[in-house]
Order: C-alpha cells, then structure tokens, then sequence
C-alpha cells in the first residue's frame, strides 16, 4: 500500500470517529491534526500538531498566538496559519447565549434565536436540572418529520449527552404565529415517543416575528 | 469561471484579514470558511442553502452533520469543520477554568465542574496546588460503574508525595445524582485527611459534582459539618 493510500486511510478514520464519536474522544492534538487536514493536503500532519501543542502547549494558546508565531513552527506556513486564526476568531465570537435561564425564558431565548431565521428553523435544547442548557441542536422541520434517519440520528445525539430533560423551538418563517399541525406533529413526537427512553418534553414554543405561542401554556399537550 | 470564484475567495479573504472577521457579512463568512472543504464551483449553491435554511454561522454550527449534508447538500468535510467549531470553543472555555488558581471554593468548584460534569461515570480525581494555589498536577485515580467507586488512600497519598504540592484537592462526581455527600464519602474524607496529616500536606477541600449543572457543586470544607479540616485561611 502506497504512502498516500495510508493517509487517506487514516484521514477516513479521523473523519469517521470524529462524526460517530465527537471531538471528546480526541486527544487535542488530534484534534489539532485532524483540523491542519483542512489546509495541509498531503503531509502528515501528526507531528506538525504535537510540535504546535509544544510550543503553545493547548488550543487557546495556539488561537492568542500571532499568525507569525504559528507560522514559524516547521512545516506551518502564511495560509494553515491564517487557517487557524479564522477557526479561533470564530471561537470566540461574542455572541453567546445564556448558560442558563428561569423557565419563562424560553420563549425569549428561542424568539431572540431566531431572529434572523428566515425559514422553519427548529431548535432542541438539552436542558439540565436547573435549567442550564447543556446542548442544542437546530434542524429543519420537515426533515425530521419525514424522514426517520434524521429521527434516530436526534435520539443517538441526546442519549450521547446523558439527557433527560428537552425543550423545543419551532421557528414559523411565514404565516402566523397560531401552531399548525406540523408543529403538534413534531411536538406530539417529542412528547410522547421520546418518554420511553426517559426524556421528557418541558414544552414546545412557536416563534413567529416577535410573538411566541408556548403549547404547555395553551394546554395543547400534558407535558 | 475558476479564475472569478478565486477572485471572489481573495476578496473575502482580504477583507477577513484587513478588517476582521466580525467585518463580514454572514455569507461571506460561510464562503469563507467553506472555501477550505468545499469544491469551488460548488460553494455558492452550498451557501444559498446554508443561509435560506439557517441563516447564520451559528446556527448551522448548532446542526449535526447528517443534516447538513443531507439539507444543504455540504460534503462530510464541510459539515464537520462547521459541527467542529463549537466543540472546539467549548475545549477552549475547558482550558480556561483549568487555568484558575484554587484560591476560592468559587474557583474549585468552577475548575473540577470543568473537569466532570460531562463525564458518564463516577471519577475520582487529585489536584496537587502550590502555596498560591495554582495547579501542579490533576490526575484521574480511578473511575468506575456509576453507583460507587472506591476511594483510595494509598492512591492519593502516593500522588500528593510526588507532586510535593503544598496543599491538596480531591474531587468526585455523581454522575446520576445530586452532590450531597453520601456516608461513604465522608469517611473516605475523613480517612484521606488523616493520612495526608502524616505527611504534613494539607487537605484543601473535597468537591462533589453532581448531575443538575452549575450549581450542583458541594464543597465538604465550607458545606458539611461532619468533617473538621484544618485551617486554610488562604482558602475562601
């Protein structure tokens, strides 16, 4: 098996492990291997990544480096360093969500997520006891209605993340404000399906403009 | 038609490094980013898609790859460098609290709910601190089935004597329960102070992390009255 073969394999296998398995199950220097994959084609980026971790010894090290700084380490140039400082300016974009919130905040949160959503944008909150959110994950509505992939892939990503508690946004990009039977359908789903496994649906909240209708409030569903 | 969609990458680029990245609109940063995974001729029809369905970065971020590959047509590399950004933010907040001094409950239970919330199982852990309290050493002792792992004596002493630290953390998580301080782990506290007592290191504070978030944290030193530790008034 030629050198380039032996790459791509290994390359496939990071790819693959990072989808099934996420990034907490790298080493950071893997992680920092497997993103140098990005702007470094050919070469194996191993050991670019453990002289990296050396020499700024973590991530936020590497991201409050200079350009130059990253560039100078052997086998870095001007464009994987430029690379790595867009991926830390996105890192530390401020705009950040509340870590936790009261109850009756979820309407609010949800409306001030999808402020600039101009579609049927949903959004799935894993919420701890105290309602910090410990995940989220977006999704179209009609994806997750109709195909019974995108279904199983939800219920792998919050058994994944140890979660019991969900609370749901349903993003209405036209229309009205007033729930329309896709909504109960993918509340019901979650309401009803998803307590066998042990999660539990909080409540499901409707955001259309600057309105919100929460279906445990209007007493749509027994939550 | 190669030489116009290079043109276009270039001026992004230019604008990104002469003006930052909060400079750009919201497509030009996912033509941006995309422009790393993506096949050229492919990225503007990509984009279209990614802004119609999520409208920002952060949101198609919020995604799991299967969907985006599936709903906006990106390939595998692309969904996963966008799904791989917030991991990667939040190993960086990770990297932070790790970085604190011990010098406050605050800050412990900040750093050792760093280091287990997120964990399935029951975890021990040791931190050895310097007589400012920064951090020498952590170290996982063991970890187990969820329902009880054994603390042990010997283990932490033997870690505390080479990191020759000046005073010493334990640490535990429920990882199905709340923090309260079972009979066992109080004992186990009792008995790990008095062997630390014999080598003259003190014990700073045993932290319990349970499962409901932040606030679910309990400092044996300042919370339970059963144990009496040894004074630390640098420790508040």
């Amino acid at each position: 098996m030629d050198k380039d073969s032996l790459h791509h394999g290994h390359r496939e296998r990071m790819r693959s492990r990072l989808l099934k398995q996420g990034a907490d199950s790298f080493y950071d220097h893997e992680l920092l291997e497997y993103l140098l994959y990005y702007v470094i084609p050919r070469r194996n980026t191993n050991e670019i990544a453990h002289q990296l971790m050396n020499k700024f010894k973590s991530f936020n090290g590497i991201f409050n480096a200079s350009e130059e700084e990253i560039a100078s380490v052997n086998g870095m140039g001007k464009s994987s360093a430029m690379f790595l400082k867009l991926i830390s300016d996105i890192c530390s974009d401020s705009t950040v969500s509340p870590a936790t919130m009261a109850e009756k905040d979820l309407s609010k949160y949800f409306l001030d997520y999808f402020e600039n959503v101009s579609s049927d944008l949903c959004l799935l909150l894993n919420i701890a006891g105290n309602y910090e959110i410990r995940g989220k994950i977006s999704f179209t509505k009609s994806g997750v209605l109709t195909d019974v992939n995108e279904q199983r892939r939800i219920v792998e990503l919050l058994l994944k993340s140890d979660c019991n508690k969900i609370s749901l946004g349903i993003n209405h990009a036209s229309g009205i404000f007033l729930p329309d039977k896709n909504d109960l359908a993918i509340t019901r789903m979650f309401a009803e399906k998803y307590t066998c496994i042990g999660i539990n649906l909080i409540d499901s909240i409707v955001c259309f403009e600057k309105n919100t209708v929460s279906l445990r409030e209007c007493g749509i569903f027994s939550f | 038609m190669a030489n116009e969609i290079q043109k276009t990458f270039d001026i992004i680029k230019n604008k990104y490094q002469e003006k930052g990245f909060d400079s750009l609109t919201d497509t030009e940063k996912f033509t941006l980013i995309l422009s790393y995974s993506e096949k050229s001729n492919k990225i503007e029809k990509v984009v279209s898609k990614l802004s119609e369905i999520y409208g920002t970065l952060k949101m198609a971020m919020d995604s799991d790859p299967q969907f985006l590959v599936k709903d906006c047509g990106t390939n595998w590399q692309s969904a996963l460098l966008l799904t791989l950004i917030p991991q990667l933010k939040r190993i960086c907040e990770l990297e932070k609290c790790r970085e604190l001094p011990l010098d406050t409950v605050e800050n412990a239970k900040r750093y050792f709910s760093a280091y287990l919330s997120a964990e399935h199982v029951e975890i021990i852990v040791a931190t050895a601190v310097s007589k400012n309290f920064k951090v020498i050493d952590s170290k996982i002792l063991s970890s187990g089935a969820v329902s009880e792992v054994v603390l042990s004596c010997r283990e932490i002493v033997d870690f505390a004597m080479k990191n020759e630290g000046a005073y010493l953390f334990i640490a535990h998580n429920h990882p199905m329960g709340v923090c309260t301080p079972s009979a066992d782990d109080i004992s186990s506290t009792r008995n790990i102070k008095n062997a630390l007592d014999l080598l003259g290191i003190t014990l700073a504070d045993h932290i319990i992390v349970g499962c409901g978030g932040e606030t679910d944290i309990h400092s044996m030193r300042t919370q339970s009255k059963e144990i009496i530790f040894d004074d630390l008034p640098t420790y508040i």
